[in-house]
């Protein structure tokens, strides 16, 4: 876990100035200060920078442009300062968008917190910040009616759309790539690049995976039909929605603690005392984390005859990664009406095959049917369903 | 007081006297002598005592280190003692005498007979003498001064002299061997080539070189060139393992400096062996033989069709051509008349010759045709008189037949046909299957893209699965089981 975050920006007359810092009593040397600006300087371009000697070991992301900040994370010795690229490029953004906001220490606490889950981020994780970013999540929306965006194009409408001043397109457009969303390819005729969606996310609360048999998964017999109905007359009144989508990946899934929490209950109805034994993992404070479980309509809480209480997921969320036959319908309305040109529609349609395939491939592999469609064959593993089975004394990696 | 003489008597003192007189004042023989004293108021003394006159003391010659055993050219040497053997000088060594001369004698017909006398006039060149004082002498001759064809005994009588001495003389005999040599033979003048058997082709010649040298090495001739002895050789022809004829003799024609040479011609074949022997006076004869064969006459081939190759290999349905062309290799000219056979699978088939020495033969199509498909060794063979031939071995393939333009066999266009029919059928068939297990998304992605690429219209743009669709596909199912239906819902959030 890192000991700390600070924000830092350069002023022409003072020189380098914190803006904010967490713990908010983190206290950085100037002349360390002036080490990193001067690192930043010299490569001359937003990014990161790692500096490691024997008492220092800390990863700084600058988010170049006019009002350039930096974010300057503090390591323990053994964290690797790479690790923390995507999530420093997020809360450089996030705090260069609330530089003059009142509630800019809550909002770095929050970012800080946020920046944990990176050395260990998961696949779901992952997609989750992708969705997570407005920016991204625009893009995603435009490629899924349009087919493809050549990048200079969104480079502009992204300044419009946003206005956000200066903004890191590659880097945007980088996560979007890594996580094997797009694909960019370069077509005859087009002055720069083109974006091409080859996967989609898919995004939503399901049913839990107990729903069916809870006894199985350590609930009471006599409080099983009550919880049925409870989840049954949750979904009868649900309807998917992105800002519930969003408060679930802000509040849950990037969140650290909860998602300790969130994970535990996600492989079976547990006790408080089941739930206690996650102090082991970091979550100190049970109460607030099952209040706004509760308050998020994420759990039930059941109570048999001893008065024992149950937490039992009410909904369980899913962000996945899924291939997007319904582009081919995209493909050929664009034909139709000529929105694209045909060598960029033929190129569209080679990436889809080729995803397509090694989709298929893969779930030939892994001989199931819904097997996620992830990028990489080793994300592919990790991402299959959870399941657990055994003694639940011991809390179990998930992982 | 001899007769009337008196002697000279010469008083010593103390009553000594000395008489002396010269010994030629008396005469030979024995002589009495009275030798009278007187002295005033003496009596008168008297003896008398026997003197006698000799001519010369006597002497005798011993032979204290004979003469040996010495190959004719070399210095022949012995030691002789000279003493006097009278008394009373007995054996008294007699130095500062003279070796008067030498006289060498030989038996000869069972009489000795002087053969050569070493005196004044020759002294130092042929011979001489040393006094090694003592009464010792040491006496040398050169024994080229005689000469021996085999090994002989040569007497060589000294005679000593001394005055008052009497002349004495010893006779020591001294063996006088012909010098030793050897003759080796040679392929070149220049002697870098030894030779021990000539081998040659009929009509062809042959120089052969025999040089002659001194071989013995006791004498001081040893290892030198011997020049103008007669090389004599004889052939004998070898009738069979035990038997052979004289069929040739002469002597070599000498080519100076030890060397002699003989041209060998190859006019009858046969094998032969070569006897030599030197002829020199005072010189052994050195022999030495060889072995001279007279072969046949090889044949040059030159390939001219098909005769170098080892494998041949020809459609049924094509002619094929031998042709070579064959010359004398000792003469270096073409070879006529000779016969050239071939043997095909037991078959003798003759090739047809020209004055240019070539011959052919051509198997037509038709002959081929009367074999089985198959490998044939062929064995070709040259026959004339006087020349031999190594026959040469063959392959003869002879293969299916071939069509006109491909040279392919007309069995392989029925295979190949046959494959292709059914490669093609698998090709398609695998074609086939393939496409089956094309999944249905991937084959409405390659219509989408053929229909895009031709420009064609495509008239309906829904083909497949809609975004929402994808999402009742996944979670469909778990709406059901709560007994609700997700179709109810719309794509927004999704």
């Amino acid at each position: 876990m890192p000991k700390g975050v600070a924000i830092m920006e350069w002023n022409d007359r003072s020189g380098a100035e914190i803006l904010a810092t967490y713990p908010e009593e983190y206290d950085i040397d100037p002349k360390l200060m002036m080490q990193i600006f001067s690192q930043h300087e010299y490569s001359g371009e937003a990014g990161l920078i790692i500096l490691m000697s024997e008492k220092i070991n800390l990863v700084s992301y600058s988010s170049g442009g006019s009002e350039q900040i930096f974010v300057i994370l503090f390591l323990t010795e053994e964290e690797d300062g790479n690790s923390f690229e995507d999530g420093l490029a997020d809360v450089a953004r996030e705090m260069k968008l609330h530089k003059e906001s009142d509630d800019m220490q809550e909002i770095l606490e929050r970012q800080y917190r946020r920046l944990e889950i990176f050395p260990r981020i998961n696949r779901e994780q992952k997609l989750a910040l992708v969705y997570f970013n407005d920016i991204r999540r625009a893009i995603i929306g435009r490629l899924r009616a349009e087919c493809m965006l050549q990048k200079s194009e969104l480079n502009i409408w992204i300044k419009d759309e946003f206005r956000e001043g200066e903004i890191d397109i590659e880097w945007i457009i980088n996560s979007v790539l890594q996580n094997g969303l797009c694909q960019v390819g370069s077509v005859k005729g087009y002055s720069s690049d083109l974006l091409f969606l080859i996967n989609d996310l898919m995004i939503t609360r399901k049913p839990p995976r107990f729903y069916r048999n809870p006894s199985d998964y350590r609930c009471p017999k006599s409080l099983a039909i009550d919880y049925q109905t409870a989840v049954r007359v949750f979904f009868s009144d649900y309807r998917p929605n992105e800002a519930d989508n969003l408060e679930l990946i802000d509040k849950i899934i990037l969140d650290p603690v909860n998602y300790e929490v969130f994970t535990l209950l996600r492989l079976a109805i547990v006790t408080r005392s089941d739930l206690e034994k996650l102090k082991k993992k970091g979550v100190d404070d049970l109460d607030s984390a099952l209040e706004l479980f509760n308050s998020l309509k994420l759990i039930t809480v059941l109570r048999d005859e001893n008065n024992t209480e149950y937490f039992a997921l009410l909904s369980d969320f899913e962000i996945s990664q899924f291939f997007p036959k319904y582009m081919l319908n995209s493909v050929r309305q664009s034909y139709m009406v000529k929105q694209n040109s045909n060598l960029a529609l033929l190129t569209h349609i080679d990436l889809l095959a080729k995803e397509f395939m090694r989709i298929f491939k893969l779930k030939k592999k892994t001989k199931k049917d819904d097997a996620p469609a992830s990028y990489s064959d080793t994300d592919s593993l990790l991402n299959l369903d959870l399941s657990y089975s055994g003694n639940f004394g011991e809390y179990p990696s998930s992982h | 007081m001899i007769g009337a003489t008196e002697l000279n008597i010469y008083p010593l003192g103390s009553g000594e006297f000395l008489i002396n007189h010269p010994a030629d004042g008396f005469p030979l023989g024995l002589l009495e002598i009275g030798v009278f004293g007187k002295q005033v108021s003496h009596k008168e003394a008297k003896f008398y005592l026997q003197l006698e006159i000799l001519d010369f003391w006597d002497t005798r010659l011993e032979l204290i280190v004979p003469p040996v055993i010495y190959p004719w050219n070399n210095i022949s040497t012995f030691k002789v003692r000279y003493l006097c053997d009278e008394f009373p000088r007995q054996n008294e060594l007699l130095g500062s005498g003279t070796v008067g001369n030498v006289i060498l004698s030989q038996e000869i017909n069972g009489s000795i007979e002087t053969i050569y006398i070493l005196d004044q006039t020759n002294i130092g060149d042929i011979w001489d003498w040393t006094d090694l004082g003592d009464g010792v002498y040491e006496i040398w001759f050169d024994t080229s001064i005689v000469s021996v064809f085999a090994q002989s005994v040569v007497y060589a009588t000294p005679y000593l002299t001394l005055s008052f001495y009497r002349e004495a003389s010893v006779v020591p005999y001294v063996w006088i061997r012909p010098v030793e040599t050897q003759l080796s033979l040679y392929s070149t003048s220049d002697l870098s080539e030894q030779l021990d058997r000539v081998d040659i082709y009929l009509d062809q010649s042959y120089m052969v070189y025999s040089y002659l040298n001194i071989s013995d090495i006791l004498s001081n001739l040893y290892a030198t060139t011997l020049e103008g002895a007669t090389i004599y050789y004889e052939i004998y022809q070898k009738l069979s393992s035990t038997s052979q004829v004289l069929y040739q003799e002469g002597n070599f024609t000498s080519y100076g400096a030890g060397l002699a040479q003989v041209n060998l011609v190859g006019r009858d074949l046969g094998n032969y062996i070569i006897h030599l022997r030197s002829f020199l006076e005072n010189y052994t004869s050195a022999e030495i033989s060889f072995e001279f064969v007279v072969q046949l006459k090889p044949i040059d081939l030159f390939d001219q069709a098909n005769i170098i190759s080892t494998a041949i290999d020809v459609p049924q349905n094509r002619d094929v051509g031998f042709t070579l062309e064959i010359w004398d290799s000792v003469h270096n000219v073409p070879l006529t008349d000779a016969t050239v056979l071939i043997d095909l699978d037991g078959t003798i088939y003759s090739f047809y010759g020209n004055d240019q020495g070539q011959y052919n033969i051509n198997f037509t199509a038709e002959t081929l045709g009367t074999y089985d498909v198959g490998t044939y060794n062929l064995r070709v063979e040259i026959q004339k008189t006087n020349y031999t031939f190594t026959p040469i071995h063959l392959s003869l393939t002879i293969s299916l037949p071939v069509d006109q333009y491909l040279n392919i066999p007309y069995l392989y266009w029925i295979i190949f046909g046959a494959t292709a029919l059914f490669v093609t059928s698998v090709t398609i068939g695998n074609r086939l299957v393939k496409l089956a297990n094309i999944p249905p998304f991937m084959k409405k992605l390659y219509r989408t893209k053929k229909l895009i690429k031709k420009g064609k219209e495509i008239v309906d743009h829904v083909v497949t699965d809609s975004q929402k669709d994808e999402f009742l596909e996944r979670f469909g199912q778990l709406w059901k089981d709560l007994n609700l239906d997700l179709n109810d819902f719309t794509e927004e959030g999704i």
